[in-house]
């Protein structure tokens, strides 16, 4: 499969994707022979700039927590190639892997089940420096106390359990854990989608100044645009395993040039009566990732969708003038 | 002030959960009004007691919850002391409810015409050609593809979009005049919402009922409704028409959690959270909800409850406020 | 919404709570003294026949004497010793082969699981109760301790598939892949994170195999299968099964000790279930 390099300097971009693919295998049949596969991420390329907060968006079902998870390497790859800093992880040594898990850092979606109910706050924001072990213990205190401050929980809810928090505290909990080992890079998968809605603007500012303090640069995975619009530099847009749009946030909410993501910004409800907006109501269904429609995948539900579309895949192309914007779409080529 | 029109009124509505750490009191004290073929939505945030407001009309609180307390009248009679067969004669006719999750509330084990009709048969009694004919005119009007074969399936061959648009169809099946919407699209993708959103607006052009939506999301109150009442902590706080409520909001809450909400359609620079978290209905704060969280809080905030008085001139305008009293 | 609450003080306070589990607890704690304490305990010495023989429960023989002249109420005690032996030795034995192997089915999943799930499936169907009985008949030694183990590596099968199944749900959760994220090793998620959260189901069945150990252990030395040199509640038992209406006290106070030891067993295992997986009716 072709595609347009994403030219950026290596040292310029801290993650690089290429082509990758992760394909959930459906077995059936006595002998359990793989009958079909659902492909949740099948081809997706970018590159994410030193520094910068990426934000990947779309629909349940088009791929982006799998794209997330195979990139951080907590589910093997089906194929293609994800490097960090230069380096392929997926043929790293499992030493090599291990060290990089002290770079790439997730903080998950649900601060609840993702925090074991029986370990208390000072265990869990503790245990990845008891893992990659070269501190000792009055050592590894000082750094939960310190890390435990700077998310704003209290010292003296070190032995509480998760139960004991508020949705709130207990992802800054989550957060607290992924960064006490001070890591390059950070997936944040829908960090606020299960937080009261009043105390999301919290989580959000955090993220915002601890990404200052702690120079990372991140993922941001999520279906909520608002928030999207808020925190990310650069937005991809991923439609049933591949992605369709990637551009400078204020380039894709202005100016988006692709129909799905067309259709996307305009079915977010916006929080004012007197906001007019053209709302696009796609026909349909997204379809499952089993099988994909031949050529481009969002033809069946495009308005102008061309013979064309139903045959080729239009490949991610840069069509922007200043800012790189690519899009992948048989329209956009003259 | 029993308006003629007015097609639900809840009055000092009050229940409570009776646990085993405590006492819940999920809805306490709570006055709402819905009008004849408008759209109220009712925004509040998890846990604000917001569902818990639905299934009291219906009188379907699980236990160990009790209504204690208040009025729902509708049609002229109050609900809460009807007896158990009356109220099966309202609900599912009069008074439809929509729930959140469609998985959950569409039993796996029945095809979606079954479900679809069983409404209809219950309460209008039809024979099955024209129940079987019902089915179908309502599945066309949810806008369920290729509906003679469709209803032959089970609900987990559909997906969660199309789900919601049976629960729609069963909810409507019977023409009720209320019909009662919990997160209806809460667990929708945000393209499929707008497309279930569109139906319930159109929908309601055409069966002329009353919606009362629960939501949490300012963005769809915004967009669908006529007037827009806001619950915290089992609370009404604010109500008021849909342009007063988002342009001129005189509640601290809702003032500051407007603020707070990043918008689609402009670039926010800064966001200003509000600070500390929404309280456990066990235990609220005493005198006002919200005031261990407001900026503007005075002494008398926390010793007295506030109470909801309208303080609007040309329109209603409720707020329960003591800086605004 | 459910409220999980896992301090070892909460655990405590609904334990507690639960009437039937505590008197359960205290029955086995005075059992376990009898046991650690018995030789220093007793009134008499157990093995003397210094006493009239059959004599009924008197003031100077509190539970009487059986047809050698010994005192019952200090063999009584001392048999304690065994059935607690047997039992929680037994227990922890079978706890730690079905733990170990449980959890790495569950969790590694491939042709383990394959192998133990087949090996379990034979182990389960076989009665254990004849397999005991014809593996003690043939030794020609018979300690107590070799029945504890045999008794250990006969019984594990069952906590094998309850310790897999709740991993295999439990390796799903999102704290494991957060675990994961974080570089711990498979023997650390297992150890660490997944068997503490499935403590409820595996300590529910260790009590239960303590109280099936000490009752198997019981009809074996009442068969006269068990160690001979030891007093046991259970070849108590079998002496007293000859005087039953003549002299009834042989027969009834082994038999209810045994019986309240697996009935407390019994209870404390079903107050920890309650206790350590509560769900507190409460709304949120």
């Amino acid at each position: 499969m072709s595609f347009e390099v994403l030219e950026v300097n290596l040292m310029e971009s801290i993650l690089e994707v290429r082509d990758l693919k992760k394909h959930f295998p459906i077995k059936a049949g006595l002998l359990s022979k793989q009958v079909a596969a659902v492909k949740a991420t099948d081809g997706v390329s970018f590159t994410i700039k030193t520094g910068e907060t990426l934000g990947l968006v779309g629909e349940s079902g088009c791929g982006k927590t799998t794209t997330s998870l195979t990139l951080l390497n907590l589910l093997d790859p089906t194929s293609g190639e994800v490097y960090f800093g230069g380096r392929n992880i997926f043929k790293m040594s499992r030493k090599e892997r291990q060290k990089l898990r002290r770079e790439m850092q997730i903080v998950f979606q649900d601060p609840f089940s993702s925090l074991n109910p029986r370990m208390t706050c000072y265990e869990l924001i503790e245990e990845p420096l008891v893992i990659n072990h070269h501190l000792k213990k009055s050592q590894r205190k000082e750094r939960v106390l310190q890390t435990m401050k700077k998310v704003g929980l209290l010292p003296e809810d070190i032995y509480k359990y998760p139960h004991e928090f508020s949705g709130g505290q207990r992802q800054r909990l989550g957060i607290a854990r992924a960064l006490i080992v001070e890591p390059k890079f950070l997936v944040a998968d829908e960090p606020v989608s299960s937080i009261d809605v009043s105390v999301r603007a919290q989580i959000l500012n955090l993220i915002k100044d601890l990404r200052k303090e702690f120079n990372l640069t991140i993922l941001l995975v999520s279906h909520d645009l608002c928030v999207v619009r808020y925190i990310c530099d650069r937005v991809a847009v991923m439609y049933l395993g591949k992605l369709v749009e990637l551009a400078t946030t204020e380039e894709l909410f202005n100016n988006p040039r692709h129909p799905y993501t067309n259709a996307l910004l305009s079915a977010v409800p916006i929080p004012d009566p007197e906001a007019r907006h053209k709302r696009i109501i796609l026909s349909g269904e997204p379809p499952t990732p089993i099988n994909p429609p031949p050529g481009c995948r969002f033809h069946p539900r495009c308005e102008y969708a061309k013979p064309i579309c139903a045959e080729v895949e239009p490949t991610l192309t840069n069509i922007g003038t200043v800012n790189e914007h690519y899009v992948a779409c048989h329209l956009e080529r003259k | 002030m029993v308006k003629a029109d007015y097609v639900l009124q809840i009055k000092g509505l009050k229940t409570y959960f009776y646990t085993e750490i405590g006492i819940v009191k999920a809805v306490d004290d709570v006055s709402l009004a819905v009008r004849e073929s408008e759209i109220l939505s009712l925004v509040g945030e998890s846990g604000c007691g917001k569902s818990q407001l639905a299934f009291s009309v219906l009188r379907l609180t699980p236990f160990p919850g009790r209504t204690v307390g208040g009025e729902i009248l509708f049609d002229g009679e109050d609900l809460l002391k009807k007896s158990e067969k009356e109220i099966r004669a309202i609900r599912g006719r009069k008074i439809a409810m929509v729930f959140q999750d469609p998985m959950s509330s569409l039993n796996p084990v029945f095809n979606i015409g079954f479900q679809v009709g069983e409404g209809v048969k219950l309460h209008e009694k039809l024979d099955d050609q024209r129940t079987d004919e019902r089915i179908l005119e309502l599945l066309k009007k949810v806008g369920i593809p290729d509906p003679a074969k469709r209803k032959k399936d089970y609900p987990h061959q559909f997906s969660g979009g199309m789900r919601q648009r049976v629960m729609i169809s069963i909810a409507l099946s019977c023409n009720p005049q209320l019909l009662i919407a919990d997160e209806p699209t809460t667990n929708l993708d945000v393209t499929v919402q707008a497309q279930v959103l569109e139906l319930m607006k159109k929908l309601r052009e055409e069966f002329k009922s009353s919606i009362l939506l629960i939501t949490h999301d300012f963005g769809v109150a915004a967009e669908f409704s006529d007037r827009v009442a806001v619950m915290y902590a089992g609370k009404i706080v604010e109500s008021s028409d849909v342009r007063t409520i988002f342009k001129s909001p005189e509640h601290p809450y809702t003032h500051a959690l407007l603020q707070s909400i990043p918008r689609p359609d402009v670039r926010t620079s800064y966001i200003k959270s509000i600070p500390g978290n929404v309280p456990r209905l066990i235990n609220p704060p005493p005198g006002c909800r919200f005031h261990p969280r407001c900026e503007y809080a005075k002494s008398i905030c926390a010793e007295v409850e506030p109470k909801l008085i309208n303080i609007g001139t040309a329109r209603e305008h409720y707020v329960a406020c003591h800086l605004k009293s | 919404m459910y409220e999980y609450a896992f301090s070892p003080r909460s655990i405590w306070r609904r334990f507690k709570a639960n009437r039937l589990a505590l008197v359960g607890l205290i029955i086995a704690s005075v059992i376990l003294v009898m046991g650690l304490l018995g030789p220093i305990v007793v009134p008499y010495n157990p093995y003397a026949m210094d006493f009239g023989r059959l004599l009924s429960p008197n003031s100077q023989n509190l539970l009487g004497t059986d047809d050698l002249g010994r005192d019952v109420f200090s063999r009584l005690v001392l048999g304690a010793r065994i059935s607690l032996l047997v039992g929680l030795g037994g227990s922890a034995i079978a706890t730690s082969i079905g733990v170990v192997l449980g959890a790495f089915a569950g969790y590694f999943r491939g042709w383990i699981d394959e192998i133990l799930m087949r090996i379990t499936d034979v182990m389960l169907v076989i009665p254990s109760f004849f397999l005991i009985i014809l593996i003690v008949s043939s030794l020609r030694m018979r300690s107590s301790l070799i029945i504890m183990g045999i008794l250990g590596i006969l019984i594990w099968p069952r906590l094998a598939r309850v310790v897999r199944s709740e991993i295999l749900s439990l390796r799903e959760r999102d704290f494991t892949k957060a675990a994961k994220a974080i570089g711990a090793s498979d023997l650390r998620i297992i150890f660490r994170h997944l068997l503490p959260n499935a403590a409820g189901s595996i300590l529910v069945t260790t009590t239960m195999y303590a109280a099936v150990c000490i009752l198997e252990q019981s009809t074996l030395s009442f068969l006269g299968l068990g160690d001979p040199t030891e007093i046991s509640w259970g070849s108590m038992l079998m002496l007293g099964r000859n005087y039953l209406t003549t002299a009834w006290w042989l027969a009834l106070f082994p038999g209810v000790m045994i019986f309240l030891t697996v009935l407390a067993f019994n209870m404390i295992g079903d107050g920890l279930r309650d206790a350590l997986d509560p769900r507190l009716r409460g709304v949120k």
